[in-house]
């Protein structure tokens, strides 16, 4: 169960920074600015043509919607009971859609415009950002409509003990499956650490001169040889289940959510669902669509292990 | 001239063949979702009032079918590894954690009791809704309106769903993934 207090959502100073945040007189005037207002009970606002709410609607039910690209995704979470609602319709008729990858990319963005906002926020606010960063990587192929039952080690576990240290991280897929060689890094470095570029902004560690597998594509991982002169960590490539790659790290590797937003959720699910997507499947690969289902319960429920 | 016109109709049918299977070949490459019964997906769809959206595809099932070593698509860039700032990296001494217990799935009963919870907080929403939906009304405001009306229609079949779902849980079913 989670205890808050309604009463402590002070929205208003959060309105002000995001208005800070976003664009200046000096940036992109066609970049759409992060808008947020007070509501009884949380907060709604707008960036670009996306509009969100973020509100418990009772004591112990937190409900957020997101409207984008004629879509409503919607969450209802019992705080209580452990249950989750998830959905998403085309917002005028109601019919089921998927997510597409312009969706992927207005999250993202979403994401992006909420992470500045720092770790201290209220409640709603916090739970949208998690919310929009972990539905930003949302597959095509995993159904919108989804219900998760949720509890403490049952269907999330949280990683806070393993932050800043290495933690293994494995998926499975067509190549294999969990734990074995080639879909498992013994230690995936667990840690704030911010881009590095590249497909996945991820650093990796070569164990010595030679070849590897990398991949490249924006909708599928092409397979082709990369090489390095040294062992050493590089970056500015996607390994492609290389079995000689055992560590990796950068982009908040093993944090819930696309990228670093801004939040620092450590968890099981989430570790091995950027270890799917950043090694050899692209973000919305089919590959990781038991990883990211497994963790899209976690951005509700985990703490926050701070960067 | 009826022969030119014919003519022409055919060649249109033929490189419209040809284009919808060199595509196909594209999509190949990812796996295909599972084909369940459902709506062929239709990117051209138009909804009153907004953006077209593409009907739900069947769900799909990860690591079924496809094949090992995803084809890239022609002409992506083939960048290779720079190094990064040593001073960024783990130290040669970092420590391993250990690794967490294995997360235990619900039983029988638990899973009842969350699908009955679930129930609830579906009438609970669709009440809450349905209040918001009178406001509306009497606010005059078209937009929610419909808004609402979507959503309260969408619950009640999604409540139907789940029910039958848990029909199924408590008559000795296959427990959900």
């Amino acid at each position: 169960m989670v205890a808050f207090d309604a009463k402590r959502i002070l929205i208003g100073a959060f309105v002000v920074m995001a208005g800070c945040s976003t664009s200046s007189p000096t940036e992109d005037p066609a970049a759409p600015e992060l808008q947020l207002a007070d509501t009884d009970n949380g907060v709604s606002g707008t960036f670009g043509e996306t509009t969100f709410t973020s509100e418990m609607v009772s004591t112990n039910v937190l409900e957020i919607t997101v409207k984008l690209n004629g879509m409503m995704i919607t969450a209802l979470v019992d705080y209580d009971s452990g249950v989750m609602e998830f959905d998403g319709f085309a917002k005028d008729t109601g019919e089921s859609t998927q997510m597409t990858d312009d969706d992927r990319a207005a999250l993202t963005a979403l994401e992006g415009a909420l992470a500045p906002l720092g770790g201290e926020l209220p409640f709603a606010l916090d739970k949208l950002r998690g919310f929009v960063a972990t539905w930003a990587e949302h597959p095509s192929t995993v159904d919108l409509q989804s219900i998760r039952l949720a509890a403490e080690t049952r269907s999330w576990t949280s990683l806070c003990y393993a932050k800043n240290t290495y933690y293994p991280a494995s998926h499975d897929c067509s190549v294999d499956g969990f734990w074995a060689d080639s879909t498992t890094l013994d230690g995936a470095y667990l840690s704030s650490t911010g881009s590095f570029g590249g497909p996945d902004g991820t650093a990796w560690y070569f164990p010595a001169a030679g070849s590897y597998q990398c991949c490249s594509g924006s909708w599928s991982c092409g397979r082709y040889t990369c090489s390095v002169g040294a062992a050493g960590w590089y970056a500015g490539v996607e390994i492609d289940h290389d079995t000689r790659i055992e560590n990796a790290y950068g982009n908040c590797f093993g944090v819930c959510g696309s990228g670093c937003p801004g939040s620092y959720q450590y968890t099981v699910d989430c570790v091995n669902h950027d270890a799917c997507v950043r090694n050899g499947h692209v973000t919305a690969s089919a590959y990781c669509d038991d990883q990211f289902v497994s963790a899209s319960d976690d951005w509700a429920l985990a703490p926050d292990c701070g960067a | 001239m009826r022969r030119l016109i014919l003519a022409l109709a055919i060649l249109a049918v033929v490189l419209a063949v040809v284009l919808v299977w060199s595509r196909h070949g594209d999509d190949a490459a990812e796996p295909a979702p599972s084909t369940a019964a459902g709506p062929a997906r239709s990117p051209s769809i138009a909804h009153a009032g907004g953006a077209a959206r593409p009907v739900a595809a069947p769900s799909g099932e990860s690591g079924e079918g496809g094949q090992s070593g995803e084809r890239g698509q022609s002409g992506e860039s083939q960048p290779q590894p720079v190094p990064v700032d040593p001073a960024t990296a783990p130290s040669p001494d970092t420590p391993v954690s250990k690794p967490a217990p294995p997360q235990q799935p619900f039983t029988r009963e638990e899973t009842i009791a969350k699908r009955e919870a679930d129930l609830k907080l579906l009438d609970d929403t669709r009440t809450r809704l349905a209040a918001d939906l009178a406001t509306a009304q009497g606010a005059g405001s078209a937009g929610s309106v419909r808004e609402l009306e979507v959503r309260i229609a969408r619950l009640a079949e999604l409540r139907q769903k789940r029910a039958a779902e848990l029909d199924a849980i408590r008559a000795g079913g296959p427990l959900p993934p």
